[in-house]
């Protein structure tokens, strides 16, 4: 059983959900975060991404205001809550913080009372939702790590907030948790959440994300959707019944080539864009060239994130 | 800012915190006990002989009657303010050891707000320890035989005294759990500045230096000095002193609010500026 199906949503309808401006902060000598400006489209899945030390928990704290930048500025909802946006975000930053003495639902009623979201049945509700209705009694102390980052992300869900800021949500989680929250992730945006999400599972954030924004000590070294982020050459894989054949008709092109040596492919590279699949297809067919596969391949992410991160 | 929601909010966090209750349990109990302790031995003097009685009678007059055990009750009941401090320094380092300030400024509440709760936390208590003490002094003067009820309401202005000591000094006690944030250190140094730096200095100055009056303005002193002791102990050792730290008090009920108000205004600059790691 899914622990969150059953979701049901209510949005709030913003065109811009954040506008980063050139946040700086550092600490002594140490530059945190070095002018980062970005921009999270309402209902987009924003994914941020970068190595240990890269400035990305430190970016989502001062989206929060638990941390303060030195110079830059930060807008939600285009200012229309003022100070009082962070009641209408559902909020993971670091580790699940909560009174160790109180139970789950006590803990949970704090949150409701503070943010102003959700009531005792929307408690009740995203205890199911995240599979802690049975342990709601029992004193927060005494869960696990998993079950602490549900009652976590529980949290983060009341009342239905339009917008998720989410830090590492699959910490302590076993695969099947890290699978539902994916799956929680895509039903959420779906319905036009918009997910603010950092994480260091790429594969996790290649699976969910429609935005993303590579971060390397305090630079965005990457940021848009993650087709444009990903995609910074065209790679076009093709191959032919007659493989020389399609070979010698390329280099008549003049066109560099590569070939894949565990499948024998032909691949080529060219500027981002340029790669007209049907047109080339055409061009093969009328030298007589029947091309067997033609594929226009994206990096993974993973490969994309070590060309941008290594030195 | 509305309070009730904050105070509401504070109440969830405490509500089943056993902890706290414990101790609260201990200063409903320490307030009437020592209070009581004190009247039965002044009993005890008095009920052992009839000569002894008389002359206790003449000196001391009747401190646990109307009106004076207004006067004596609050000045014994001001030496357990560290009782309920112990409470605010739970209160607040709480916050800090499970990172649930963090988690209230990033669940909604602003900054101001977070320190505001803990003000009207502090002022509730203050409220409630006054309530205790008046209920006990109310007790104490109606089961006292030396009762003259037309003198009832007399001293009755202790209430406030009692109120504003209480309120200083569990506001030091938070601004010790909240620059220190860890319990036990925030609690050792409320302790160890509530018993022995003050109380040095004080016995240096007047007995060694001679350096006038200025540790009168002490934070704890001068709080302290809203409640002088009762006549029977401050008259008779030194009438002169006696009368002028009676004539002081409004001015160091001045000086008791100016600190107060100082230690919340750097509380509140000071959270504002910091990082909440």
């Amino acid at each position: 059983m899914e622990w969150f199906s059953g979701y049901s949503f209510t949005l709030v309808a913003v065109s811009s959900v954040l506008q980063i401006n050139n946040i700086q902060k550092s600490y002594g000598s140490v530059r945190a975060l070095n002018g980062v400006s970005l921009a999270v489209p309402s209902g987009a899945v924003y994914g941020i991404l970068g190595p240990n030390g890269s400035g990305k928990t430190t970016l989502l704290g001062i989206l929060m205001s638990v941390l303060r930048a030195q110079h830059g500025s930060f807008e939600w909802f285009d200012g229309q809550y003022g100070d009082g946006y962070r009641k209408k975000i559902g909020c993971l930053l670091e580790t699940p913080n909560f009174y160790q003495y109180l139970s789950g639902e006590e803990n949970l009623r704090i949150t409701v009372s503070i943010s102003e979201r959700g009531n005792d049945a929307d408690v009740e509700r995203v205890l199911k939702l995240v599979g802690l209705y049975e342990r709601r009694k029992h004193r927060f102390a005494t869960y696990s790590l998993g079950m602490k980052q549900r009652l976590a992300i529980g949290a983060a869900l009341l009342g239905n907030p339009g917008v998720l800021v989410l830090d590492e949500p699959t910490n302590g989680l076993d695969p099947v948790g890290i699978a539902e929250i994916r799956d929680l992730i895509r039903s959420l945006s779906q319905a036009g959440h918009t997910i603010i999400i950092a994480s260091h599972l790429l594969d996790e954030v290649e699976k969910v994300c429609t935005h993303v924004a590579i971060l390397k000590k305090g630079n965005v070294l990457a940021d848009g959707p993650v087709t444009d982020v990903l995609m910074d050459e065209d790679v076009v894989e093709l191959d032919a019944a007659d493989r020389e054949a399609l070979r010698s008709f390329l280099s008549e092109q003049a066109l560099a080539m590569e070939t894949d040596k565990e499948t024998g492919w032909i691949r080529l590279r060219l500027p981002k864009g340029q790669a007209k699949l049907e047109e080339l297809n055409r061009t093969c067919m009328q030298n007589g060239i029947v091309l067997t596969h033609l594929f226009l391949r994206r990096k993974k992410l993973e490969t994309r994130f070590f060309e941008l991160t290594n030195d | 800012m509305k309070i009730a929601p904050l105070l509401y909010t504070e109440w969830l966090k405490v509500r089943r915190y056993w902890a706290f209750w414990g101790i609260f349990a201990l200063v409903l109990i320490a307030y009437p006990g020592i209070s009581y302790l004190f009247y039965t031995g002044y009993q005890d003097i008095r009920s052992s002989n009839n000569k002894m009685d008389a002359m206790l009678k003449l000196v001391v007059g009747s401190p646990f009657g109307f009106p004076e055990v207004w006067h004596t009750l609050a000045y014994i009941a001001s030496f357990l303010v560290f009782i309920p401090g112990v409470l605010v320094i739970m209160l607040i380092t709480n916050e800090y050891q499970y990172r649930t300030q963090r988690q209230n400024i990033l669940d909604g509440w602003k900054r101001d707000e977070f320190l505001w709760a803990k003000f009207w936390d502090i002022a509730a208590l203050s409220l409630l320890l006054t309530v205790v003490y008046a209920l006990v002094v109310l007790v104490t003067g109606f089961v006292n035989p030396d009762m003259a009820l037309a003198g009832i309401e007399v001293k009755s202005y202790y209430i406030g005294f009692f109120a504003l000591i209480t309120f200083n000094q569990l506001t030091i006690a938070f601004l010790f759990g909240f620059l220190f944030k860890r319990a036990l250190l925030a609690l050792g140094f409320f302790l160890f500045y509530y018993l022995i730096p003050e109380n040095i200095l004080i016995q240096l100055s007047r007995w060694r230096w001679h350096t006038g009056n200025w540790y009168h303005y002490l934070p704890m002193e001068v709080s302290d000095r809203l409640i002088p002791p009762p006549p029977y102990l401050g008259e008779i050792t030194n009438p002169a002193d006696y009368k002028q730290m009676l004539q002081a008090i409004p001015e160091h009920i001045v000086i008791s609010v100016a600190y107060t108000s100082l230690f919340w205004i750097f509380c509140f600059w000071w959270l504002r500026r910091k990082d909440l790691t």
